[in-house]
């Protein structure tokens, strides 16, 4: 499970720099399905198949794709080559981050070896209990959802019609 | 589930939305050919009348909860919870709403009226949830409900550059918040194995959660929602935000939505603060960006030209003198922050608003110079300008005092028995009495182009509409009266607190 887990997590990070950094436009969309597919098996590796379909069908089926078809439709592949990619400061972004990240993460990884899992004795992942719970106790948080995809839409249909000039 | 009891609970919601569908309906049929300002007024008409449909709802449940009926006794695992506190800070977003869409119906930015005003309408449900949640999962949507609505708000002149560019800047910004709000949240939910508030707040008091998981989550919910409050050192995205949106909206992201997100840390860390083990280093954290906030805002505030940009870095200090009351850590220091978020964002909802007024009829952004003189025509606005301005300053008798008054006497409260002056929140409270000194300096400064040059005035005469006459007026009669006779509110929400 822990060799699997630092796979998957390598892949993923590998495919998340990749998407920054090649100038390439396909080549960003497929390492960002690349790092997609590590997070469906990091799911996986969680017990949290639905999750995991999930992440398939919406994520590289059809995020990717739709992405895919945008670069088929536009002129410009690759970047401009005179540019630089990384900002200014980006050497303080990463010791900054890496500090936080050995300070807070990893003292806590270390502790928390010893601690039992409550959660994962009673965990019992199956898509109609998903489904009962998001349904049921869940309701009113779904139907906010509901509100939150209509501002999203909302949103969407202003910045999409004032750009095409209409 | 009980649907019924679901359907009552959030019936007021369900109005506005039913108002908002409505409004966007008729916009898209039988108003499409009229021009932008008839539909404009067509628009908030209605949605006027779904906030008022909505608050007469919101007030039904006040009363149905004050009377002691078991009506809305079930909070669906605290993902609706209707006590008279909740159900007046949602009715008082309600209020606030309607003034924002009166203020916002004359200038509309764009021929997307309705949709203009449907984000509006959505945002403040977002923030309605927000109040009656106590629950982690309804807290994120909501939060997001809130955001993303306000996202497409602030980027909606998609022909200005600088519009699109701060929607943009808060976007990112934003997004980013609510990965650290929501990383915060699910360690929360990994040390406690709960959702609700109760049970976290039960878990942690016990003993039960393990420290050090609740101290990381904490950090990591003060950054998240240090992001909301535009506390520095997460503060990027206000200027801009503020200066570049549409004014109504600035108004909006500084008013309803800073209530919504301090009610929400009250109600969040106050029984972490007051229990946990970790209370001293998350207490130091916080007074890190309490200072930092006061010290850059007011700083920041000092060379604005652009009185827009002014009130945002002076509603990033503000954000650090409430931060104080948070300090606090008790029931006093509660009462002290929600009571001054109330009085802030009535007084920056009407400076704002008085700006929109003038911007729009200036159609361009407001300098401070172009207020010279402002009195000789303006009277009225001048006047009303004024209030605001000083409440913001925190000059007595305004309820702005009043409310600097009651954070600082929490902090230095929370510590009875300290011998010096060095201990204890004493020097924080020095801290902030210097920043609101330098504070006066940049709003006097607006006040005096206002009220006090003698150059001929830039502006001409300018007509306002009842609607954004009543509106401010309302506003600064609200101001003054907090500030005359405080005890009310304070003693109402100490009361629903305890």
């Amino acid at each position: 499970m822990t060799v699997a887990f630092y796979i998957m997590a390598a892949i993923a990070v590998l495919g998340a720099v990749m998407a920054i950094a090649l100038r390439n436009v396909v080549h960003a969309v497929f390492s960002v399905l690349l790092f997609f597919s590590a997070l469906a098996g990091l799911f996986i590796l969680l017990l949290a198949e639905f999750i995991a379909v999930v992440q398939v069908l919406v994520y590289i089926g059809s995020v990717g794709i739709l992405m895919l078809f945008a670069i088929m439709l536009t002129t410009k592949v690759t970047g401009d080559p005179t540019r630089k990619l990384l900002s200014r400061g980006w050497a303080w972004g990463g010791l900054v981050s890496g500090a936080l990240l050995l300070a807070f993460l990893v003292p806590l990884i270390t502790q928390s070896k010893s601690e039992s899992n409550s959660q994962l004795s009673n965990f019992n992942p199956s898509v109609k209990d998903l489904g009962l719970t998001l349904m049921d106790p869940y309701f009113a948080s779904v139907g906010v959802i509901a509100l939150l995809l209509t501002a999203g839409l909302i949103a969407a249909v202003v910045a999409a019609s004032s750009a095409s000039g209409e | 589930m009980n649907y019924p009891q679901l359907f009552l609970t959030t019936l007021p919601e369900l109005i506005v939305v039913l108002g908002m569908f409505v409004a966007l309906g008729f916009d898209y049929t039988k108003y499409k050919e009229l021009d932008p300002q008839t539909r404009s007024n067509k628009v908030a008409a209605l949605s006027t009348i779904a906030l008022m449909l909505g608050l007469a709802g919101v007030v039904w449940q006040f009363l149905q909860v004050t009377d002691g009926s078991k009506t809305f006794s079930n909070s669906f695992n605290g993902q609706v919870v209707l006590t008279p506190l909740t159900l007046w800070f949602k009715g008082l977003i309600f209020v606030l709403a309607l003034f924002v869409v009166q203020f916002a119906k004359t200038d509309v930015p764009n021929k997307h009226v309705s949709e203009y005003f449907g984000l509006i309408l959505l945002s403040t449900l977002g923030m309605g949830f927000l109040i009656t949640a106590q629950n982690l999962i309804m807290l994120f949507v909501s939060i997001e409900l809130i955001s993303l609505s306000l996202y497409g708000l602030t980027a909606f002149q998609t022909d200005k550059k600088f519009s699109v560019e701060a929607g943009i800047k808060y976007f990112t910004i934003g997004g980013v918040s609510s990965a650290f709000l929501l990383f915060g949240l699910s360690y929360l939910f990994g040390a406690t194995n709960e959702l609700s508030f109760e049970g976290i707040t039960a878990a942690i008091t016990s003993g039960a959660a393990p420290q050090n998981y609740v101290l990381i989550a904490s950090a990591f919910l003060v950054v998240g929602l240090g992001f909301k409050i535009a506390a520095a050192p997460f503060h990027l995205w206000a200027p801009d935000t503020y200066q570049c949106g549409p004014v109504p909206v600035a108004a909006w992201v500084a008013s309803g939505s800073k209530i919504a997100s301090f009610f929400l840390l009250v109600q969040l860390f106050g029984p972490v603060l007051e229990t946990s083990e970790q209370k001293e280093t998350l207490i130091a954290g916080i007074v890190l960006v309490s200072v930092l906030s006061m010290v850059l805002g007011n700083i920041g505030a000092l060379r604005q030209s652009c009185v827009k940009r002014l009130l945002a870095y002076s509603s990033i200090a503000h954000a650090g003198y409430i931060l104080i009351g948070l300090v606090a850590a008790n029931e006093d220091g509660s009462i002290s922050v929600l009571f001054y978020a109330v009085i802030y964002s009535l007084a920056t909802l009407g400076a704002f608003a008085t700006i929109g007024i003038i911007d729009s009829r200036l159609g361009r952004e407001a300098q401070i110079d172009d207020f010279n003189g402002t009195w000789k025509q303006n009277p009225g606005l001048s006047i009303l300008f004024m209030i605001f301005i000083l409440s913001l300053a925190g000059i007595p008798p305004l309820s702005g005092f009043f409310g600097k008054f009651y954070l600082f006497m929490a902090a230095i409260g929370s510590q009875p028995e300290i011998a010096s002056w060095s201990e204890g929140f004493y020097w924080l409270v020095a801290v902030a009495l210097l920043m609101s000194a330098v504070s006066l300096f940049y709003y006097v400064k607006v006040l005096k182009a206002f009220l006090v040059s003698a150059d001929t005035p830039k502006l001409p005469s300018i007509q306002i509409t009842k609607a954004e006459g009543a509106g401010l007026l309302l506003l600064a009669v609200l101001v003054v009266y907090l500030g005359i006779y405080p005890t009310g509110l304070v003693e109402f929400i100490a009361a629903s607190l305890g």
